[in-house]
């Protein structure tokens, strides 16, 4: 056994592919706590968010080569996953009490969610500043997409602004901060700059 | 959705997608554009990566989830058995590289074939203009499959001068496009006839399954012919033009498959020859209505053919 807290998330990746088990419980380690914030920030269910954590680290055990190292962190393969597998559960149930209702009509309304959907600036002071530099709309969108689970065109409801103008804000909002994030010295890996 | 999606288009969505608030139409779009499109992908990485920023990070995972998630994982010690060397060729497909990022080619991106390079991407036509020009050879995976044989495909069920498409598919992806714009130039009203291969190894299932959508979005689908497999690929788009009716035939080597063609080698040759496509008719006619085509005619064809007029 190697000095797996010193590893690479590479490494581990690699170890995790040669069915090392101490390589996985170390990527939990590292990892676990956000993608267990995130999928329970999405979902408002602590034990949804469980389970989105065991499906998220059994599918890296069972398929670690999903995750390349090239292209990106193993922390934003890892929160990627875990957003885009607690958003379908998310649809998926809004989908059923739907049709339980039978109130297909029924949109997407509450106003209350705007206010609950707010980015933790709890945060890292670069990350602080990165966001609160963002316009406001801009913020808006992002949270609510990001945090709240919902597609740009619910998004456009719930702001009411235009759907295509929601989507260019999600897109510029993101660029913007990656921008804010790199000139606060932040190290910011994912595909080359183009 | 029904013209080609343009690269600014879905560039636009790329924010939206990263952070999954697109619906599953539009993520289905995204992704088939991703698939042929690397700066997009490392759009999409970079969206990801900040947004990983923005989840919370000091938080610990709830007590005893580890326990459990070890508990499923069902490789026991006895479970694992090391191998001296490589189990099959087959694990030669892919090699786990990490590092030596210096020693490491520059993945391979395929080129859009010249004489296809300067088409207007929003006109359907454009591309049966240029076939008319002169035969146009495509050779995968170097010069790209999205922009030639695929674009040929999207072109034909969106050009509303195009009467029918007929097609025979092997293999072809999951996700495929190809099945995406024959499915929307049957909705269109165009006559779609396919010919899809069941015996093709490890894609039995998939391709009874996606040949019913097809039939329900209104194509003609036969499954293969009895006693031979149909290995041939070959398209013939008919259209309206003003002079008459003129058809338009890809034949190649490779399968209508958006996957592999980024991997084999194949050739691809797309032409207006009225000889040629009048051949790929008959041959058409043959396979799905069983009516013998002339022989020998442009195309050799296996198996009446192909032995007796090949090169000695």
């Amino acid at each position: 056994m190697g000095p797996l807290r010193d590893a690479s998330d590479a490494a581990l990746a690699v170890a995790i592919g040669r069915w090392r088990e101490d390589a996985l419980a170390e990527a939990f380690r590292r990892h676990a706590g956000s993608v267990y914030a995130l999928a329970q920030r999405v979902l408002r269910d602590r034990a949804g968010a469980e389970e989105i954590v065991q499906e998220v680290f059994l599918r890296l055990w069972h398929a670690p080569d999903r995750f390349d190292a090239e292209r990106g962190t193993m922390r934003a393969y890892l929160l990627a996953q875990a957003h885009g597998r607690s958003v379908d559960r998310l649809r998926a149930d809004a989908s059923r009490r739907r049709r339980e209702e039978r109130d297909a009509a029924r949109t997407v309304s509450a106003s209350s969610d705007v206010e609950v959907e707010v980015m933790d600036l709890t945060v890292a002071g670069q990350l602080k500043e990165a966001v609160s530099a963002l316009p406001v709309e801009e913020r808006r969108a992002i949270e609510l997409a990001y945090f709240g689970g919902h597609t740009y065109r619910e998004v456009a409801v719930l702001l009411a602004a235009p759907e295509g103008t929601v989507k260019s804000r999600i897109r510029s909002g993101l660029k913007r901060l990656r921008a804010g994030l790199t000139d606060a010295g932040l190290e910011m890996v994912g595909g080359s700059d183009s | 959705m029904s013209e080609i999606d343009s690269h600014e288009e879905l560039q636009e969505l790329l924010g939206a997608y990263a952070l999954d608030a697109v619906d599953a139409d539009e993520r289905g779009r995204v992704e088939d554009h991703l698939r042929g499109c690397a700066r997009c992908r490392a759009e999409v990485e970079q969206h990801r990566e900040v947004a990983a920023q923005l989840a919370y990070t000091g938080a610990d995972a709830p007590d005893g989830l580890w326990r459990r998630i070890a508990a499923q994982l069902d490789a026991a010690p006895a479970d694992v058995i090391a191998t001296p060397g490589l189990l099959s060729l087959g694990d030669l497909m892919e090699l786990p590289v990490v590092g030596h990022a210096g020693q490491r080619d520059p993945p391979h991106e395929p080129v859009t074939h010249p004489r296809l390079r300067d088409l207007d991407r929003t006109d359907p036509s454009a591309i049966f203009g240029e076939i008319r020009r002169g035969d146009i050879l495509v050779h995968l995976p170097y010069h790209s499959f999205d922009t030639s044989i695929l674009r040929f495909l999207q072109s034909a069920a969106a050009d509303p001068a195009v009467l029918a498409i007929k097609l025979t598919i092997y293999r072809t992806g999951r996700r495929s496009p190809i099945i995406q714009a024959l499915k929307e130039a049957a909705r269109r009203g165009k006559q779609v006839a396919v010919l899809v291969e069941i015996t093709a190894r490890f894609d039995e299932a998939p391709n009874i399954s996606w040949g019913k959508e097809l039939e329900k979005a209104g194509a003609h689908v036969a499954y293969g012919v009895e006693r031979v497999k149909t290995h041939v690929k070959l398209a013939l788009v008919v259209r309206q033009e003003p002079d008459g009716i003129r058809r338009y035939v890809h034949v190649g080597t490779g399968n209508y498959h958006e996957g592999t063609a980024r991997l084999y080698e194949d050739l691809g040759l797309l032409s207006a020859d009225p000889e040629l496509a009048a051949h790929a008719a008959a041959v058409f006619n043959e396979l799905t209505a069983g009516i013998p085509a002339p022989t020998p005619g442009k195309l050799l064809v296996a198996p009446h053919d192909l032995a007796s007029g090949s090169p000695h």
